[in-house]
């Protein structure tokens, strides 16, 4: 039942309505954590609080996730990458409010972050033509949109506003997705269209980039020691210093050395990677799906589905801190007051973790069979 | 779970009699076969594939490595010529035994990250490395080396030096420069540096428990549950949020990639007891073991609608089988790629098995 019908229920049985604001003021207040529905063709924004299980149908496959800063019941879902949707969802009342397109010719990359005073919204962008990476600008209330700024690299992926207020911090892939056309573009020596084939791998240039969101200048650009290690993801702590997890592209390698699958950077320095224990890199299969800061443990948690595998690290001291192994386990995020790591995987699996000891709270498992969570979790409170 | 069923030990044993006296009256009546294409028929799929192929692969294994143990006892005690081929014999055996066990790597075989008992038996299972000239230089050490060779010794070795590879170096080559695989080049070795012998029996004493420890792992008890892991597995009590069909596939494709893209893309192993594609015929053996059968995955399958998938599969193991038989690396190498895309996608599919949407196009 939708909760406006039992509202409208609770109403005709002649309950008062303050007992009606009390349930509404609940709903509002109640921890969801919110993830993009996959699989089966029946794509959605789903969300669960307890044993409580929502969606709001999208039409299309999602990736991550944000909510809106000032209209705390709303949040956008990003349609993964080459889509071209984004949809604002309700998540007190579950239902759509608004959609809106990528410009033409451009593709969304499944991730977006809002300005410090809510105003605008950037998403991260790939130009089809030749995979060269943008930011979008969006007014964060119409949806139209402002303009764009170059992301310095093939392929971004996640972005994040970094504490200031003033800077994106960006992950450029580096690599070239799409199809080969039978028409020559512009830049690269081969026709592209919108698809997943990776076509540059031999070529693939990833860098972690600071960008200044006024200027639209590139203020610092850092690269990790592998170059076939795609940035993929990435989390930004209170102090700015950033984490960001990585996939690397192994059939490109000419090496077989075990690498450092995640990383931590600050500003003005060399990345620090996160390369121990050995056992817990390799069994990551050199794929990791999400990243996760707790600011109150300052501990940072990736996830590799082809691991089935959780690591997590301090992010000060880049000691291990422990492992959790979760069948495809992908998403990760930190409940509301960062106490708990919680983590998803498309069989409909929630499990929690104690953010300081990493011990899970065995009494919170759940699963939702109907539920087929993608790539990425967050939290929300309206 | 396990707990609950510790603290009630009466009605662990009102249950158990139960299952006895249940399985009784099946035994007296014939049971029906599921109907192909039920839930319950892949359920059968799975309990078939578990105690027809799985857990016997485990325990041929163990009792391969518990013969090899033997075999180089008996070596130790007379290194002679016979002795020799008896012990190399049997440590081709044990490789053929465990290139079908190494198919299912979950449970016993790799239920602790730091030191899943893969890696000490197949140290190239960790990332596809060659460790032999490591294990070369640490053998030269220990011939002349003066501490003891004890259980402690072998109990504290890493990854990349225990296992079959050291078997194998310990067995088919002589220390001496060049490494010649002649016999009287091995024996003149052994009889030359007599804590070679204590060193290949500490390793292959090794190798005996670790084996022991999976199969018990099956069929005994797994880790401190006191159930043994078959049952766990079958019941789905994984504890990873994971069904024991994808446990399984995931495992499967997952030695498949790891045999294409690591050794026929990367490095033959068992090249000194020039056994590489041997291994791999028993692998692709196992592999028509766990699928074949009346109600087997790939019979339920074709009772799914998917018989093109099915026969795409057997197929295309009768086609590695001839190229591993004929040493095509080249060709081997293209249809081990294939099995893996079939055993990823076209098979779970098929029969309903989802592997997850992250493991299977994350992004």
């Amino acid at each position: 039942m939708q909760r406006r019908q039992f509202i409208a229920l609770l109403a005709a049985a002649g309950v008062a309505p303050g007992a009606i604001f009390a349930y509404r003021q609940a709903a509002a207040a109640a921890e969801w954590q919110l993830a993009a529905q996959g699989g089966d063709g029946q794509f959605a924004l789903s969300g669960s609080h307890g044993d409580t299980l929502r969606s709001v149908a999208s039409g299309f496959r999602g990736h991550d996730l944000a909510q809106h800063p000032r209209r705390r019941q709303s949040v956008l879902m990003f349609a993964r990458r080459p889509g071209t949707e984004c949809i604002e969802a309700d998540f007190v009342d579950w239902q759509p409010v608004k959609r809106f397109s990528a410009p033409p010719g451009h593709s969304f990359a499944g991730h977006g972050c809002f300005s410090r005073d809510g105003r605008r919204l950037f998403t991260s962008e790939i130009v089809n033509a030749d995979g060269q990476g943008r930011v979008g600008i969006y007014d964060a209330d119409s949806y139209q949109r402002l303009g764009e700024m170059p992301t310095g690299g093939i392929g971004p992926h996640d972005l994040a506003l970094m504490p200031d207020g003033r800077t994106l911090v960006i992950a450029n892939g580096g690599i070239l997705t799409g199809s080969r056309t039978d028409g020559p573009a512009a830049g690269i020596d081969f026709p592209v269209a919108p698809g997943r084939e990776k076509l540059n791998l031999d070529q693939m240039d990833s860098s972690l980039v600071y960008l200044d969101i006024d200027s639209g200048e590139i203020t610092e650009t850092v690269r990790l020691a592998e170059p076939k290690a795609s940035i993929r993801h990435l989390d930004v702590a209170d102090d700015g210093t950033v984490a960001v997890a990585t996939q690397l592209q192994r059939e490109a390698m000419d090496h077989d050395r075990l690498v450092p699958l995640a990383a931590i950077h600050r500003r003005g320095e060399a990345f620090q990677p996160l390369g121990e224990p050995e056992a817990v890199i390799a069994a990551m299969n050199d794929y990791l799906g999400s990243v996760t800061i707790s600011q109150v443990s300052r501990l940072v948690g990736v996830t590799s589905p082809r691991g089935n595998l959780a690591g997590f690290w301090h992010l000060d001291s880049g000691a291990f801190a422990g492992h959790y192994r979760l069948q495809d386990v992908c998403g990760l995020a930190v409940s509301a007051d960062h106490e708990r790591f919680v983590l998803s995987n498309s069989f409909g699996d929630m499990r929690e973790l104690d953010a300081r000891t990493l011990a899970e709270d065995t009494d919170a498992r759940r699963r939702f069979e109907q539920a087929h969570w993608d790539n990425h979790l967050i939290t929300v409170t309206a | 779970m396990t707990h609950a069923h510790r603290s009630i030990p009466g009605l662990r044993r009102l249950a158990t009699a139960a299952l006895i006296v249940s399985s009784l009256a099946l035994a007296g009546c014939d049971k029906p076969a599921p109907t192909p294409g039920t839930p319950e028929a892949l359920n059968a799929a799975l309990e078939r594939a578990v105690d027809d192929a799985i857990v016997p692969s485990i325990e041929a294994f163990a009792t391969q490595g518990r013969e090899l143990d033997d075999a180089v006892e008996s070596f130790c005690a007379a290194p002679d010529a016979e002795a020799l081929a008896a012990a190399q014999t049997q440590w081709r055996e044990t490789a053929t035994r465990w290139n079908r066990a190494v198919l299912y790597n979950f449970g016993p075989l790799n239920g602790d990250i730091f030191a899943p008992k893969i890696h000490y038996i197949e140290s190239m299972r960790q990332r596809g490395i060659d460790y032999t000239t490591k294990v070369r230089h640490e053998i030269d050490r220990q011939l002349t080396a003066e501490t003891p060779l004890d259980t402690a010794h072998f109990q504290a070795l890493r990854q990349n030096q225990t296992g079959l590879l050291p078997l194998e170096i310990l067995l088919f080559e002589s220390t001496a420069k060049g490494h010649p695989q002649a016999a009287s080049a091995i024996l003149s070795d052994f009889r030359d540096h007599p804590r070679k012998c204590d060193y290949l029996a500490g390793i292959s004493d090794r190798l005996r428990a670790d084996a022991a420890y999976v199969a018990s792992g099956w069929t005994e008890a797994f880790k401190d549950s006191g159930e043994p892991y078959r049952d766990r597995f079958l019941a789905g009590n994984l504890d990873r949020g994971a069904t024991p069909l994808a446990v399984l596939f995931t495992s499967v494709q997952g030695h498949l990639d790891y045999l294409e893209r690591r050794k026929l893309d990367g490095t033959l192993d068992a090249r000194l007891a020039d056994h590489f594609y041997a291994n791999v015929t028993a692998t692709l053996d196992e592999l028509g073991r766990l699928v074949e059968g009346e109600h087997g995955f790939l019979a339920e399958a074709e009772a799914r609608g998917h018989g093109d998938i099915a026969l795409a599969v057997r197929q295309m193991l009768d086609a590695a089988r001839q190229s591993a038989e004929d040493r095509d690396r080249a060709a081997l190498t293209r249809q081990v790629e294939t099995l893996w895309k079939l055993f990823r996608e076209k098979l779970p599919g098929a029969l309903g098995v989802d592997l997850g949407i992250n493991f299977s196009d994350g992004d």
